[in-house]
């Protein structure tokens, strides 16, 4: 005795169908065998017989199937005429649209019944779409933040920035152009703003209830926020009346983030004293949320007027510098003028601003200055130095991003039109009883874009997590980008239907195209293996081309891989091993120059004498973070052929320096105790220095002369010579250097300090701390970092690139496989009979394997010489991203491809063993 | 022994009539058309179980699930309203048919 209702089930599958519907109908069938049954066994047969004739009465399950739909369809379009009927004339109009909708929610229905009867299938396949669709939307939230998304200010449009193009003599910080003496002559001279501001940023020591941290000041001119437009959340902003007498204005703004990251929305703080470098000043309001400065993916705390500059930083005088130049200036274009017309207007006096800087003692390298021009450049989306370091890189993720979602939709039509053609039979006999054309292609690609749009929902999460990873990958500058990123806002989402619509055409279109060619349906009559040529031909170009660009990501993976291993193993010039720095800035506590060097040669002797510590010494600039200071010098001896000045990098140094970081002095002698501000100035050289300005000459004993920004000039003389280390970053080749000693360096206000210590890292760190806490509780310990972990921060984007093509290459390399087994396995299958034959006229089992592994290992050849040309043309385009690699790099390459058959041969393999053991005398029995 | 068309033309008539005595369930239809017709016409399953399917969905046949003393559960059809008025009318129609292709193939009259 059987279960009948069991054996129909197994065999009868009506996705399409309402389940109570499906219930009713499993059970009527299976009643009526029942009925055969009892009847077949009380005639007398056995029980097999009985079996064996009951099952007889249905043998075509797929006919029944889609005759049972073909029914069921009718019955729900005969539900709407009459129910259309009944609405009046105009609704009558409309009935058509009311089927197709009716028709298109069966498709959805049995689309869903489909992927839902295949669970393994779909959330293989809704992951992967996950993945490629996923990465798409996080490298595109974070390039629309970075690089297309306007400043959340009014018209941002109007915005412009002003640079100058060449030429600066004195010191700057970053990209910073102008000194607030030129500002303002821009500002009362021109006619084409409607207003120019001015900003910079600063990292400031700020005190509120006795508590003192650093903060991120955003020093800027009266008219900010009325030339930006923004408003303020609580209390009011700063004004033109806020920024008129010097130090006069202790007044400050602070931003949303700051006030609720750091004050937890505290609504008393308006009104409120805080400290700031020392000094009183009152929190006068509270910018509006948008707002965030004009740095895009920066942070900013506060803002105060440029009048109090000297209070909050310790650039004494700097208002007064025309050499300084520590502002950034932008401006908005007055309606009706273009960037173009302004320009024009502006350039006589932008010379005159020149002019007057080297009148009042701006020294120029050269006469370059001459030809320099004021640029104005789109302001409109702020400046950003992530942008700059994110680029190139980001551009270049996006690119493998596209790849992989290209691969996976290969995989997905390619495993579509293997679907397909399981249906073949189904799809042949609702043409046959009428369905048209455009109705089954409808279907299957709704199958498609449901596949996608559960993709795509899950895609939103992976690209969730990705840009939360990517942030902390490209560490401390992005931190407050968080907060910028209006994650899931309407633009990602968009970006993800877009991806999502374009992804649905490519995986469904063509299977479903495919799948219901008029020349396929004569040709099913006869059988489901016959003629599938054309779809094994499609599926064979899809898994080539999945080929070809694995072989471009796992080439990437190589050249960035090996860039990584490259820079990692650069000989910097210095010891980074248990090297730690910090920054201690006396100067924005209000030392003066003569403290702060005594409180840093007590600091010094303090932590020298700390057990565990093998030694310490200063650097005003802090390594590895392109911080070396530029100077335009005299070199004694040293004329150029167009009268330019030398240009170099300096850093300012402790004695002992030298032996402590590990770079040895190649002539001379290092800075000594004994060199102070009353003995002779001295100053210490590069190999390079020598090389490029001092080549023919004894370099011992020659003068420096140079000037700190304002008129006076320091003369030093070289008293030794070192080799050359990599003080900026990895990649650079070391430039002409030289080194003074802090205590004849006479704008000395903050330095970084140096220690190679051998205890733990956080028991140095608690030591080092207590020290500085016992010279002065109001010091606060900043960016303190061990060197090594510096290096890994700068290879940050380099590692970020490398290894997500690396874990690009190897999901592609992977999907390609898999898709190559589905098409090697097909073929086998469909040359069974062939190979039958063969094997039963004599040939060989190893020359059969040998076949199908031909045809795998051909496939492999045309992608991978695909591949190898656009892996060429990537790699020339990143070349400038790579370290100690060429992008054309064939070695890489190489490996790439052998990679790449390795994965082929071992997905080859299976079918090609099948295909060997076939047994000819089945094979030829076979359909 | 006929051809699928001419099968197919006549099955739905075929299940109202047997269902204008009583109702009664699918197997009995299958075997009372196969028995009635000396065995010359049969419907199988895969044909005769959407034929009802399609009667009912319109509305001219009604299944309902009943148990019979000493029987199965099984689904007793039964003929509605409407269905009854389309056999009437396909009887109809039908008899007028088959007179009028007795009347053109009949005898000659010559």
């Amino acid at each position: 005795m059987r279960d009948w209702e069991r054996y129909v089930r197994a065999h009868l599958s009506l996705p399409g169908f309402a389940r109570e519907r499906e219930a009713r109908i499993l059970r009527e069938l299976s009643s009526q065998l029942e009925d055969f049954y009892r009847e077949a066994v009380a005639r007398g047969m056995t029980d097999a017989e009985a079996d064996a004739y009951t099952r007889a009465q249905i043998t075509d399950w797929t006919q029944l199937a889609a005759t049972l739909t073909d029914v069921d369809r009718a019955h729900v379009r005969g539900h709407l005429d009459r129910w259309s009927e009944s609405l009046d004339d105009r609704a009558r109009q409309k009935r058509g649209r009311w089927l197709m909708i009716a028709d298109i929610w069966q498709d959805v229905r049995y689309a869903s019944r489909r992927l839902a009867a295949q669970p393994a299938f779909t959330i293989v396949m809704v992951l992967t779409l996950a993945l490629g669709i996923g990465a798409n939307t996080a490298i595109f939230s974070i390039i629309d933040t970075l690089l297309l998304q306007s400043l959340p200010v009014d018209h941002p449009r109007e915005l412009v920035l002003l640079n100058p193009t060449q030429w600066r003599n004195g010191w700057t910080t970053g990209d910073l152009t102008w000194s607030y003496p030129s500002y303002r002559g821009l500002r009362d001279g021109q006619r084409v703003f409607s207003g120019l501001i001015a900003e910079r940023t600063d990292g400031v020591n700020l005190t509120i209830d006795g508590a003192t941290e650093r903060a991120t000041a955003s020093i800027v001119s009266g008219n900010y926020f009325d030339v930006l437009g923004i408003r303020p959340l609580k209390g009011r902003l700063l004004s033109e009346a806020d920024d008129r007498t010097r130090s006069g204005h202790p007044v400050v703004v602070l931003s949303y983030g700051f006030w609720v990251q750091r004050l937890g929305m505290r609504p008393e703080i308006v009104g409120q004293d805080v400290r700031i470098g020392g000094h009183p000043f009152t929190v006068i309001g509270i910018a509006e949320k948008r707002f965030n400065g004009l740095e895009v993916g920066g942070t900013v705390d506060l803002f105060v007027p440029a009048m109090m500059l000297p209070n909050v930083v310790t650039y004494r005088g700097a208002l007064d510098t025309r050499t300084a130049y520590i502002f950034n200036v932008y401006g908005r274009l007055q309606r009706g003028v273009d960037r173009a017309q302004a320009e024009a207007q502006l350039q006589p006096l932008f010379h005159a601003e020149l002019e007057q800087d080297i009148a009042q003692g701006a020294k120029p390298t050269d006469s370059r200055w001459q030809q320099a021009r004021l640029l104005l450049e789109d302001g409109s989306r702020g400046t950003s130095d992530l942008r700059q370091d994110l680029t190139t890189p980001l551009a270049a993720v996006l690119a493998m991003t596209i790849l992989l979602l290209a691969i996976t939709c290969a995989n997905i039509a390619s495993l579509q039109i293997a679907r397909a053609s399981a249906r073949m039979k189904e799809i042949s006999i609702r043409l046959a009883i009428g369905a048209s054309r455009r109705r089954v292609v409808l279907q299957l690609l709704i199958e498609s874009a449901l596949l996608v749009a559960l993709g795509a929902v899950a895609a939103v999460v992976v690209a969730g997590i990705t840009v939360r990873g990517l942030l902390e990958e490209t560490g401390d500058a992005a931190q407050r980008l968080q907060l910028v990123t209006a994650f899931l806002d309407t633009r990602m989402l968009a970006f993800t239907l877009a991806v999502a619509g374009a992804t649905t055409l490519l995986v469904g279109l063509v299977p479903a195209l495919l799948s219901t060619r008029p020349a396929v349906w004569p040709a099913l009559r006869a059988g489901v293996a016959g003629e599938m040529g054309g779809q094994l031909r499609v599926r064979r170009v899809l898994v080539t081309a999945q080929l070809a660009l694995s072989l471009v990501l796992v080439t990437a993976a190589g050249l960035f891989g090996r860039t990584v291993y490259n820079l990692r193993h650069t000989d910097t010039g210095f010891q980074t091993d248990r090297l730690v720095q910090f920054r201690l800035n006396p100067g924005a506590a209000g030392y003066d120059r003569q403290r702060t060097e005594a409180v840093f040669g007590q600091a010094l002797n303090a932590i020298r004498a700390l057990p565990g510590v093998d030694a310490a010494t200063l650097s005003v600039a802090p390594l590895l973070s392109n911080a070396l200071i530029g100077f335009g010098l005299d070199v004694e001896g040293y004329a150029s052929p167009d009268g330019s000045r030398a240009v170099a990098r300096a850093n300012v140094v402790a004695p002992g320096y030298f032996r402590m970081v590990g770079t040895p002095l190649l002539r001379g002698r290092d800075f000594s105790e004994a060199d102070t501000a009353a003995s002779r100035q001295v100053a210490i050289v590069s190999e390079r220095f020598v090389e490029r300005y001092l080549p023919k000459v004894d370099p011992i004993g020659r003068t420096l002369t140079l000037a700190y920004g304002g008129p006076q000039r320091f003369q030093f003389e070289i008293v030794g010579v070192s080799k050359d280390a990599r003080l900026d970053n990895l990649r650079d080749r070391p430039r002409a250097t030289f080194y003074l000693p802090y205590t004849q360096f006479a704008v000395l206000n903050s330095s970084f300090f140096l220690v190679r210590g051998a205890t733990g890292q956080s028991q140095l760190r608690r030591s080092i701390e207590e020290v500085v806490r016992r010279l002065d509780p109001d010091l606060p310990i900043i960016r303190y970092v061990a060197l090594d972990e510096q290096i890994d921060r700068l290879l940050r984007p380099e590692r970020l690139v490398a290894s997500l093509s690396l874990s690009f290459g190897l999901l592609a390399t992977g999907l390609g496989a898999i898709g190559l087994y589905g098409v090697m396995a097909f073929a086998v299958a469909r040359r069974t009979r062939e190979i039958g034959l063969r094997l039963a006229l004599g040939a060989d089992r190893g020359a059969v394997r040998w076949m199908v592994l031909r045809g795998a290992l051909g496939m492999a050849a045309i992608g991978i010489g695909v591949g190898a040309v656009l892996a060429l043309a990537l790699g020339r385009y990143v070349e400038s991203q790579l370290y100690g690699i060429r992008g054309g790099d064939l070695v890489t390459l190489g490996g790439a491809a052998g990679v790449l058959v390795a994965a082929v041969l071992v997905s080859g393999w299976l079918p090609a063993r099948r295909a060997s053991s076939v047994d000819p005398m089945l094979a030829l029995r076979y359909e | 022994m006929f051809s699928a068309e001419l099968k197919k033309g006549s099955s739905e008539m075929l299940i109202l009539s047997l269902l204008e005595g009583r109702p009664r369930h699918g197997y009995e239809i299958g075997k009372l058309i196969e028995a009635r017709s000396d065995g010359r016409l049969t419907f199988a399953l895969p044909t005769l179980y959407p034929t009802l399917l399609r009667l009912e969905n319109r509305g001219w046949i009604k299944g309902r699930w009943v148990e019979k003393p000493g029987e199965r559960r099984r689904c007793f059809y039964r003929l509605t309203a409407e269905g009854r008025r389309r056999l009437a009318e396909q009887r109809k129609t039908w008899e007028t048919f088959i007179d009028t292709i007795k009347t053109v193939m009949g005898p000659s009259r010559a």
